[in-house]
């Protein structure tokens, strides 16, 4: 069953951001897909059911702020 | 074009998201593969491992960082390539659009305000803030593809494929390629800036957790210094284009306007009858009605860079070249609409007419260096 989820993420200055806050949720298992746009600035995570924080998380970790907006 | 001024744009650029975030993805290329290597892992298997986790075994950094070398410089060679060759063929439409001077004017024109736009923004001016431009859907694909290849090859071809997702300071750079006017010149503006963007990418890139906190505190006082560099650049590539369109707004003039321009050197001998401008008399001479004024072009410079000459006589204005490379070969004088391509050594020779007074002002090709000829009244 697969679930999306959308953040809007902040500290992203151009389309190598994106791909590198995609690059980092992929990573994690359980991901299907992670679509980012620095323009939006949001990402929208397509998963197998994690708990959004940890994608937050990740995001976070990525050297971005991360917001879950739905 | 001044490439030290685009070395120092490359070497602040570097430790910027869009280079420093590329080092990011090369560093998650190698972990992967890192990860799939000793658990002997089929290619097409699962996640690996977190990165961060692969990346900070004990006492293993150094050796790790040695490991990176190999991948990290085929990264930055296949990078170099792509630009280098995006420089070549944006240098080339510059000089398509150098044909015609007007076209060459506006082109420059633009470049200036791209880059002072971009500048803006890298420092984070409101209005400039949201200034992203994102590349199609398709090219961002592509690069992800390539920072999850497991292939030997794939830390060359990822850092190739970087040329499709260009920040706005690689953008900016783009613009002044183009304005280069010149294949072989916008090659160099793009290598020399990816080559300057080399030491803090590696510095910062690939240090994974500890430089994602160290980026955080450099990266703000990096931005503005790429910010200040860039609308710098643009005001001059902007300034080159007012130059070469002889609006009474480009530097010069408003220098001239403000009595800060360079003293005429008068003219030594002014009844001087079979003088030869020289080094003695100076470099305006008149013989039998006819006048000739003769200045040298050097790299980077025009002198000397104001002559005076008198009004109402035929005139023979001579540019001497002497070694002269850059654009400083590109001659333009933009009250006549025209431009001249100057030989490296040897003369050119362009017949003014007779002249009347006021001032001839003239640059070279981008509108960074200039000159003047002050036309005065014949004595009494």
């Amino acid at each position: 069953m697969s679930t999306t989820h959308t953040f809007t993420v902040t500290g992203m200055h151009c389309a190598s951001c994106g791909l590198r806050i995609d690059d980092a949720i992929e990573d994690l298992p359980g991901v299907r897909r992670s679509t980012t746009s620095a323009r939006t600035g949001r990402t929208v995570v397509e998963h197998d059911g994690l708990d959004p924080q940890d994608l937050a998380a990740a995001i976070t970790a990525a050297g971005y702020g991360a917001e879950l907006v739905c | 074009m001044n490439l030290l001024a685009v070395l120092l744009t490359g070497l602040f650029a570097g430790g910027l998201s869009c280079a420093a975030v590329q080092g990011g993805l090369l560093t998650g290329l190698l972990s992967r593969q890192r990860a799939a290597i000793p658990a002997g892992a089929p290619v097409t298997g699962g996640p690996p491992a977190g990165r961060q986790v692969s990346r900070q075994s004990p006492g293993g950094g150094w050796r790790r960082l040695g490991d990176d070398a190999a991948p990290v410089a085929a990264f930055l060679a296949g990078k170099l390539l792509s630009h280098t060759l995006l420089g070549l063929l944006l240098g080339a439409a510059g000089a398509a659009l150098t044909l015609s001077l007007h076209v060459r004017a506006v082109a420059q024109l633009a470049a200036g305000v791209l880059v002072v736009v971009f500048g803006l923004a890298q420092l984070g001016v409101r209005g400039f803030r949201g200034l992203v431009i994102e590349p199609p859907a398709s090219w961002r694909r592509l690069v992800r593809g390539r920072a999850r290849s497991r292939t030997a090859l794939a830390p060359a071809i990822l850092g190739f494929t970087t040329v499709l997702i260009p920040c706005g300071v690689t953008l900016s750079v783009m613009a002044l390629a183009v304005a280069s006017g010149s294949a072989v010149a916008g090659a160099a503006t793009m290598a020399v800036f990816v080559a300057g963007t080399s030491p803090l990418f590696a510095a910062l890139g690939l240090l994974t957790t500890a430089a994602t906190r160290a980026r955080g505190a450099w990266q703000r006082r990096l931005a503005i210094t790429t910010g200040v560099l860039l609308v710098g650049f643009g005001a001059y590539t902007f300034n080159g284009g007012l130059e070469l369109t002889g609006s009474p707004l480009s530097a010069s003039r408003i220098a001239d306007a403000a009595g800060l321009g360079p003293p005429a050197v008068p003219i030594a001998d002014p009844a001087g009858q079979g003088a030869q401008a020289s080094a003695d008399t100076g470099p305006v001479s008149i013989t039998d009605g006819r006048q000739t004024v003769v200045i040298t072009a050097r790299t980077g410079a025009y002198t000397p860079a104001n002559v005076q000459i008198q009004a109402g006589l035929p005139t023979t204005f001579v540019v001497r070249s002497s070694r002269a490379q850059g654009c400083v070969r590109s001659f333009v004088i933009p009250a006549l609409k025209r431009q001249w391509t100057l030989p490296v050594n040897g003369d050119t020779r362009i017949e003014l007419g007779t002249v009347k007074p006021g001032t001839l002002h003239y640059s070279c090709g981008m509108g960074m260096y200039t000159g003047k000829l002050t036309i005065t009244e014949r004595p009494a």
